[in-house]
């Protein structure tokens, strides 16, 4: 075999596949996409994720493991050190390998970004605000527990600050000033400038502008003009500001707008990566090397913008939250056009990288590669998990789902099962009603589980149950 | 070789059980090798013990101080599991050397990691199916209807249902003992029994004071203990040597003592709000704070995240003054004195590891014990389920076919003698040296 190709994969966190126009979407959302990949390349139709949250999708991505299997799960695990990641690999196959992350969650703290060559922090220098909150805000915060006067004190240094931070998202919204996608593309076109060998070369993005904000009057928060583009005229920036994070209080006419403009900032994030991806691949093209590049686009997990009355992501397992765009051009392999319509994982990449890059691979991997997907089915089912269990009162749930049926289970006991022909919502569930099909699922789930690996991948600190807790408490071994 | 854990065991009452003639098959036992006394770490919790035993080295190389600990950096804590474990088990230096080797429920092994042969995790995993490596073992755990632990909350409710749980959990456990001692013929096998130091914490004051109901009821679990020890001396040829090991004594608790409390109303304890529950509710103006069992930290600047007391000779200053007035500290009650020793940390511990151990570890005195608990109004307490505490000096070691052991042992000497026994060369960082020696 020739040389092996380049690789660039390119991830839009928190792009949901509904909202993307080549995945049937009403507002034309994604222009350089329709055109440059769907086009140009295959288009997987029903690409699922295997989680619902940063962290764990991209250690699976990197290790081809389920997240139980690498239990890299809650935001304080990181992946061990010396971890066979799929940089690391293509790095031992002769491949220069560079990051580029504007999410914190994909950095040398979680160890996701160990066996790159080159690492670019973009999280750092850019003005998103990602993963962690601010640093003033937690001291509030602690400032507040105190009670007394020191939370009265906390109650009114917080009156001063959200005029200070409305100010500060009112000078962003007025510049066209870009520290996000764009500044990452100039990176990368440094880095391909730098780079003065003919080795293949592997490149991970992470772009963070359609990820949701920390406070609600900056959820989404494109560079303008993409700001504007999806809002109505008589939308003012004032009113976006005012833009509330729940429900309560709100009336629901008040309600139903905060949510219309929620998704048309969203869409206006999702344009804008869309114009930066077109961006990247004319500069591969201008180059000369896009033709010997394989370029997928995809996204680790959808977002919610409503649905099952939530904004956000890290909760659910409902379809906005899993069903994620993937593309990929290569046409030398993936025919030019195609449109697959088969289940896949969207963690199916690693070992269709590795494939790709010629590695034949002794690891096992949890997943399958999509080079024969056009053909034949990768998955009879695909699975995903919810393993963050303090975002939802410690709840761990498990999804399975079919071309037909999405089954959810909770470790609290709830049963969950959705005809998604009929009911594409999840609105109606059938649990109970449905005994055969629902025993027929959670037999499924049940033998995905005994079938999984044990963890060979450790995170640095392990979780313990309550159940456990309880016990040592019980023996008087903790207060 | 055969090892087998017996959790909280003292040397001193299997003494006089055997002088008693109530456990003939361990009087069998012993007299075909060694039995004697042996010290164990401090503190004195299984956590503790067992990684020591299981590394022959001390808290500062294996990074395991109690049950809980600090997070870096936070006012969090946290369980210590294997994956804390700095340092490789003896049944991994022997996985190494090419032996194949089996462990079962020693403390602490969950999350099981990866040797030439089978772990089985400890009590710290949640479930059955999680305490086992691999989809196989998990499968045989479950049809043999293997429990982790007994749960403690049942002796609270009702001690007559706990009898009968405790009875369940240890009959399965010998039962997964038996399935997996068949399975091959393992060069080095181990499982530990924890159900003993259950019954000790729920029912020593009863045996000691000779409980019309449950002392008998305690007694008949050592016969049942005894009989177990006598089926897997039954098993072995003459070759393959036994071992039984304990971690740690036990005594009666005449009370429990929240050191927090102590803390708090000598004035270095300051809580950030009145229905404080834990490290969290610390106050920043706090000079030190404990945690179970016993362990003193200081809030020191740089190392807690918002700590007062600067490093050097501020901190030295306020340690020798807390460390002095600990040792004055008295039962309200009977005006004892409750602490014994008070250790520095350094002391103690030594290694890679040694910068995150306790600044103070207090040694009681018997009977007296140390609780960690935050926002407690009481100093002492005396609680009417949990009755049984650790002791330090009282853990017991027994090898077969040996003559004498010509020291008294420490638990990190167990390793090194096991490695000398199957001739595989000890870690050179490794504290404890080989008995045979």
């Amino acid at each position: 075999m020739a040389n092996p190709p380049n690789i660039v994969l390119l991830v839009l966190d928190s792009v949901r596949a509904s909202n993307v126009s080549c995945y049937g979407y009403e507002r034309p959302t994604t222009p350089q996409l329709d055109r440059l990949m769907a086009e140009e390349g295959s288009l997987f139709e029903q690409a699922i994720a295997v989680g619902c949250w940063t962290l764990p999708v991209h250690a699976s991505l990197f290790t081809g493991r389920y997240p139980s299997a690498h239990g890299v799960t809650l935001a304080k695990d990181a992946l061990p050190e010396g971890s066979a990641t799929l940089a690391r690999r293509l790095g031992a196959r002769g491949y220069r390998t560079a990051c580029f992350s504007n999410n914190p969650y994909v950095s040398e703290s979680t160890g996701l970004t160990q066996g790159f060559d080159t690492v670019e922090d973009l999280w750092r220098n850019n003005r998103l605000h990602g993963a962690e909150r601010s640093r003033a805000s937690a001291r509030l915060k602690q400032l507040e527990r105190r009670g007394g006067a020191a939370r009265s004190l906390a109650r009114a240094a917080r009156l001063v600050k959200r005029p200070l931070s409305i100010l500060k998202t009112w000078r962003r919204w007025r510049s066209h000033a870009d520290s996000g996608a764009k500044l990452t593309n100039e990176r990368i076109r440094e880095w391909l400038a730098s780079k003065d060998d003919r080795a293949p070369f592997f490149i991970f993005v992470n772009y963070m502008e359609s990820h949701e904000g920390w406070k609600s009057h900056e959820r989404y928060n494109p560079p303008r003009p993409y700001n504007r583009r999806f809002l109505g005229r008589r939308i003012s920036f004032w009113r976006v500001a005012r833009l509330t994070s729940t429900q309560r209080g709100a009336s629901k006419r008040r309600h139903e707008e905060d949510l219309e403009i929620t998704r048309a900032l969203y869409d206006g994030a999702v344009n804008y990566l869309d114009d930066q991806v077109g961006e990247l691949m004319r500069h591969l093209d201008s180059i000369g090397v896009l033709d010997d590049t394989v370029v997928i686009v995809t996204s680790d997990h959808g977002d919610s913008l409503g649905e099952h009355g939530h904004v956000g992501h890290r909760l659910y397992l409902y379809e906005q939250l899993v069903h994620v765009p993937l593309i990929v051009r290569f046409p030398a392999r993936f025919a030019p056009g195609s449109r697959i319509p088969h289940l896949v994982q969207l963690c199916d990449l690693h070992p269709t990288i590795l494939e790709l890059a010629g590695d034949g691979g002794t690891e096992a991997s949890d997943f399958k590669s999509l080079l024969g997907a056009p053909d034949a089915a990768p998955h009879a089912f695909v699975v995903a998990e919810n393993t963050a269990p303090k975002s939802l009162d410690n709840v761990v749930m498990h999804m399975v789902r079919d071309e037909r049926f999405k089954y959810i289970s909770s470790s609290h006991g709830r049963e969950e099962l959705y005809d998604l022909i009929e009911d594409p919502g999840e609105s109606r569930n059938l649990a109970g009603s449905e005994p055969s099909v629902q025993r027929e699922m959670s037999e499924r789930l049940r033998e995905w589980e005994s079938a999984l690996e044990p963890a060979r991948l450790e995170s640095e600190e392990a979780e313990y149950d309550d159940e456990t807790m309880e016990r040592l408490r019980g023996l008087g071994y903790v207060g | 070789m055969v090892a087998i854990g017996i959790d909280g065991v003292p040397y001193t009452y299997t003494q006089r059980m055997l002088h008693a003639g109530e456990m003939p098959n361990l009087r069998a036992i012993v007299d075909e090798g060694a039995l004697v006394q042996m010290d164990t770490t401090l503190p004195n919790v299984s956590s503790v013990a067992w990684a020591s035993f299981m590394t022959g080295k001390n808290p500062g190389k294996h990074n395991i101080y109690g049950f809980v600990d600090r997070r870096p950096g936070e006012l969090r804590v946290f369980i210590p599991t294997a994956r804390n474990l700095r340092s490789p088990a003896l049944w991994e230096t022997l996985s190494e050397a090419g032996k194949r080797v089996f462990a079962m429920n020693v403390p602490v092994t969950y999350p099981p990691r990866k040797v030439n042969g089978i772990v089985v995790g400890c009590f710290l995993s949640p479930s059955a199916e999680k305490a086992a490596p691999t989809a196989e073992v998990a499968a045989a755990l479950k049809r043999l209807n293997y429990c982790v632990d007994a749960d403690p909350w049942k002796a609270r409710q009702d001690k007559d249902g706990f009898l009968a749980h405790l009875d369940e959990v240890f009959e399965r456990r010998v039962e997964a003992m038996r399935y997996f001692w068949s399975q091959e013929p393992w060069d080095f096998f181990m499982a530990h029994i924890m159900e003993t130091d259950r019954l000790h914490h729920f029912f020593w004051e009863e045996m000691e004071q000779g409980h019309p109901k449950y002392a008998p009821a305690f007694l008949d679990f050592y016969r049942r203990l005894d009989d177990v020890l006598g089926e897997v001396r039954s098993w072995l040829d003459e070759d393959v040597t036994l071992l039984i090991v304990s971690d740690h004594g036990f005594c009666t608790i005449k009370r429990e003592v929240y050191v927090n409390t102590w803390l708090h109303e000598a004035g270095y304890l300051d809580y950030a709000n009145d229905d404080a529950s834990t490290l969290e509710h610390m106050a920043p103006s706090s000079v030190a704070y404990s945690l179970d069992p016993g362990r003193i930290f200081l809030n020191v600047q740089g190392r807690e995240p918002e700590g007062r007391v600067a490093p050097g000779k501020e901190y030295e200053r306020l340690r020798d003054e807390i460390a002095g007035s600990t040792l004055a500290m008295r039962d309200p009650d009977s005006g004892e004195r409750m602490v014994d020793r008070v250790y520095r940390g350094e002391e103690l511990y030594h290694g890679p590891h040694a910068a995150v151990a306790a600044d103070l570890v207090l040694s009681m005195h018997d009977g007296y014990d140390p609780k960690g608990r935050f926002g407690s109004e009481r100093l002492t307490y005396k609680d009417r389920a949990l009755v049984g505490m650790h002791t330090t000096p009282d853990a017991l070691l027994y090898i077969g076919g040996v003559e004498r052991i010509g020291r008294r042992p420490e638990i990190t000497d167990v390793a090194p003698t096991v490695l000398d026994l199957l001739d595989v060369p000890a870690p050179a960082d490794m504290d404890g040296r080989s008995l045979l020696a």
